[in-house]
């Protein structure tokens, strides 16, 4: 039989290729492709996982080798350093132990406390001398990580050397923001300083900390510690903080 | 005279070249349909390789996550111990040390004979300024040489004569600003 002229018979032999072609255009754009995307995807995600089990690996193998008691008493040492803290106590009365010793008259404490100003440096800050306490530094000065300290001495150029000296070989390291000195009578000085004793508080990354690699000590490092180990330690004090948060401080 | 024209014979020809064609098109068509399920097998396996290959690997990263987490507070103090000590190395270097700017002054003072140093400022940028009497132009003549010297320009430069005033009959008054160049509380090859 003849349909417009199309000989069915032949397109009936021609069915079963025609269908397999049908089939395979099918499969290629809707089921291959979309299985070698996965294919890739999964491939690319372990490669990652395998990268990560190395940094794992590895970190772990540093972790193993470190030792924890001889970096607690390295830690203990840059703590004296760069406390997490302020510690203001021992600072200030540190410092003025600091100027006494090098012959310069303490006239005057005062600090920036930051944000918050804890009782125990208030009382410091309160029995250095006779200390007045300044009005806090605008607040374009106030540093999230130092704290400032203003410092207002009087004695010689020489005892000013030395104090100066002290302070840039001092365990607690700080900055001189600024100096200014002034001959007030005769040779001595009247001394205004400004400093900025950084903290650093332990930080702790929001990302993927447990592959993070460890940093390792550099020789830099290891250097550092030993010149911090030869600076003299001048907040080494022991103060009995007062009892805060309670209307009666003094009160059993 | 007439041609006599058999057609039954091509017929059948063409008939069974047809059947052949038939044929390899159905063993071809069948050939790449397997041949495409060959394929889809093939990734299919992979892609189950790589997954199990991938839980695998996921289970031994936990299992030494849990090593390490139980080894945090090492690592913490490891962290710290570093961060501190680069602060601390920073600070250090990059410090103006100010004992050796006002030391340097003072000697400076002091080698210049009758100049008298009235105030000293000193600010983090290594900034200086000096302001101070000499009794004589001859004074602060050698006070200015001085600072400009061999010996001092390593470390002062920009030196600059802000402010000169004839306070009495001989002396004068000055103030005299420079930058104090040397940078980090300990010197390089005295540290050790």
């Amino acid at each position: 039989m003849k349909l417009f002229n199309i000989d069915l018979k032949n397109l009936k032999a021609l069915a079963v290729p025609a269908l397999i072609a049908v089939t395979i255009l099918v499969i290629i754009p809707f089921v291959i492709l979309p299985l070698l995307r996965n294919v890739r995807e999964t491939n690319n995600s372990l490669n990652n996982d395998r990268e990560r089990l190395r940094n794992l690996s590895n970190k772990l193998g540093t972790l193993n080798s470190l030792d924890e008691a001889e970096i607690n008493q390295k830690l203990s040492e840059a703590n004296i350093a760069l406390p997490a803290g302020k510690q203001v106590a021992p600072l200030v009365v540190g410092l003025q132990n600091l100027a006494l010793g090098s012959n310069l008259a303490v006239d005057e404490i005062s600090l920036t406390p930051g944000k918050v100003s804890t009782e125990s440096a208030k009382a410091a800050t309160a029995s250095a001398t006779a200390a007045q306490t300044q009005p806090a530094a605008p607040s374009g000065q106030l540093s999230k990580d130092s704290l400032i300290l203003k410092l207002s001495l009087s004695g010689s150029v020489s005892s000013l050397e030395a104090f100066l000296e002290k302070l840039e070989m001092a365990k607690r390291i700080s900055s001189i923001d600024s100096l200014a000195a002034t001959d007030s009578e005769g040779s001595k000085f009247q001394i205004l300083f400004q400093l900025s004793i950084p903290f650093r508080p332990v930080e702790f990354s929001s990302d993927d900390l447990a592959a993070e690699q460890i940093p390792a000590l550099s020789a830099d490092n290891e250097r550092t510690l030993l010149l911090i180990d030869k600076f003299i330690n001048f907040t080494d004090i022991q103060i009995q903080e007062g009892r805060t948060g309670v209307a009666n401080p003094f009160g059993n | 005279m007439a041609q006599g024209i058999n057609l039954l014979p091509q017929i059948a020809e063409d008939e069974a070249k047809k059947e052949v064609y038939k044929r390899k098109l159905n063993v071809s068509s069948i050939g790449a349909l397997l041949g495409v399920s060959a394929i889809l097998v093939g990734i299919f396996s992979y892609q189950l390789f790589l997954q199990t290959t991938r839980s695998r690997v996921e289970k031994e990263s936990q299992r030494l996550e849990g090593e390490i987490v139980a080894q945090k507070e090492k690592e913490i103090s490891q962290r710290a111990l570093v961060d501190k000590l680069n602060q601390i190395q920073k600070t250090l270097d990059e410090e103006v040390p100010v004992s050796s700017a006002v030391a340097n002054i003072s000697n400076l003072a002091e080698e210049s004979g009758a100049v008298k140093i009235e105030n000293i400022d000193v600010n983090s940028d290594g900034d200086v300024s000096i302001g101070g009497v000499a009794n004589n132009s001859a004074s602060l003549s050698k006070l200015i040489k001085a600072i400009i010297s061999e010996r001092y320009t390593p470390k002062f430069n920009k030196v600059i004569l802000s402010n000169l005033s004839n306070e009495n009959k001989s002396s004068y008054k000055f103030v005299i600003d420079m930058t104090f160049i040397p940078r980090g509380l300990v010197a390089k090859d005295e540290t050790f």
